[in-house]
């Protein structure tokens, strides 16, 4: 009879391949198992989507369902990271499940072309133990950050505009949600293709965003929690803004407030 | 004076700049003071009542304002107040 290996076991080459941050201290072998039995769902693959599952799937994640529609147009190029000018006008989820597999083929991808709507979202969300949002239009950011939070599910949210970014870890309960911290969009940005971004920009708050989900998903280290964390590459400022719950937020302003004292 | 820095989408009113300094002495000066400095960003900043946009964060020393008792706080040399929008870019 087969032995079916436990999802979570760490194979021998497991052990080799993230021997490095299994030797972070904190980390070790059980936060290694813990990415492995993670799931992560990414809205929009992009500049900040695809960097960060980029970085999750590298890091040993064990499942990611990635969510954009349309396929590759060249303006992505300055800043998707493994994305070519060979790719153009392929599906976005198809090319980046190709390439992620490149990097971990035991790593389990779903693909959906499409992005974060009213009748994906609550199915979505359910996929997956955290989600890292890089949408580019407020209102699939704030259906997104409703879902997160009626599922009481982590997400790490990252955007940027120019060489301008933040990151913030929302933990439904314990933290601000996106409706707390910006109750409304601004009224400038009425599509896609409002923000201009240089490649920098983008892959910062990607590789903090993925971070701050190994965090989360692995009890290491200390997350982005009530932080908005800033950064303008043109001047070098960053800054950690303190961000609090509202009482009154029409999305987590009735969950009971689960924040840890002195944490 | 205090230092006030603004995020991209408000460096056109300043020249295109990232910062400015300017002679406060108390948060609640900080639109009125600056619209005179650089004229149009009030209406970036404010709804029709004179409100900061539910949009925006104005953040004192990496506190939120809209989280501070009193806008009448005075303000010190050493104050550094940042203005950044809600962005959504990926």
């Amino acid at each position: 009879m087969d032995v079916i290996p436990n999802k979570s076991e760490l194979t021998e080459f497991d052990l080799q391949r993230y021997e490095r941050q299994i030797r972070l201290q904190g980390f070790g072998k059980e936060a290694q198992r813990r990415l492995k039995s993670s799931s992560v769902l990414v809205s929009r693959v992009g500049g900040v989507g695809g960097t960060a599952a980029m970085n999750l799937v590298r890091a040993g994640v064990g499942k990611l369902v990635l969510a954009h529609p349309g396929c590759i147009e060249p303006e992505y190029l300055n800043r998707c990271q493994l994305l070519f000018p060979a790719d153009l006008g392929r599906s976005f989820v198809d090319v980046w499940a190709e390439r992620l597999k490149s990097i971990n083929p035991d790593v389990e991808i779903v693909t959906v072309r499409d992005s974060v709507n009213e009748s994906n979202v609550a199915g979505l969300v359910a996929q997956a133990d955290l989600i890292v949002d890089g949408a580019p239009l407020f209102e699939e950011r704030y259906l997104m950050n409703r879902e997160a939070v009626a599922q009481r599910k982590p997400l790490c949210m990252g955007a940027v505009f120019g060489l301008e970014g933040y990151v913030t870890a929302i933990v439904p309960g314990e933290t601000p949600c996106l409706a707390c911290i910006y109750p409304e969009k601004p009224e400038y940005w009425t599509n896609h293709k409002v923000f201009p971004v240089i490649g920098p920009a983008p892959v910062i708050v990607a590789a903090t965003a993925a971070m701050e989900a190994i965090k989360l998903l692995t009890g290491f280290g200390t997350p982005l929690k009530n932080v908005l964390w800033f950064f303008d590459l043109e001047t070098n400022d960053s800054r950690r803004f303190r961000v609090k719950r509202k009482s009154g937020c029409p999305v987590c302003g009735g969950l009971p407030d689960h924040q840890h004292k002195g944490g | 004076m205090s230092t006030i820095f603004l995020a991209t989408p408000l460096r056109q009113y300043n020249a295109n700049q990232p910062q400015i300094r300017l002679d406060l002495r108390s948060v609640a000066e900080l639109i009125p003071a600056l619209e005179k400095a650089c004229p149009g960003i009030g209406e970036r900043l404010c709804d029709q009542t004179g409100a900061i946009k539910r949009s925006v964060n104005v953040f004192l020393n990496n506190e939120n304002v809209r989280d501070l008792k009193t806008h009448e706080i005075v303000l010190s040399e050493r104050d550094e107040i940042h203005i950044i929008p809600a962005m959504a870019g990926g």
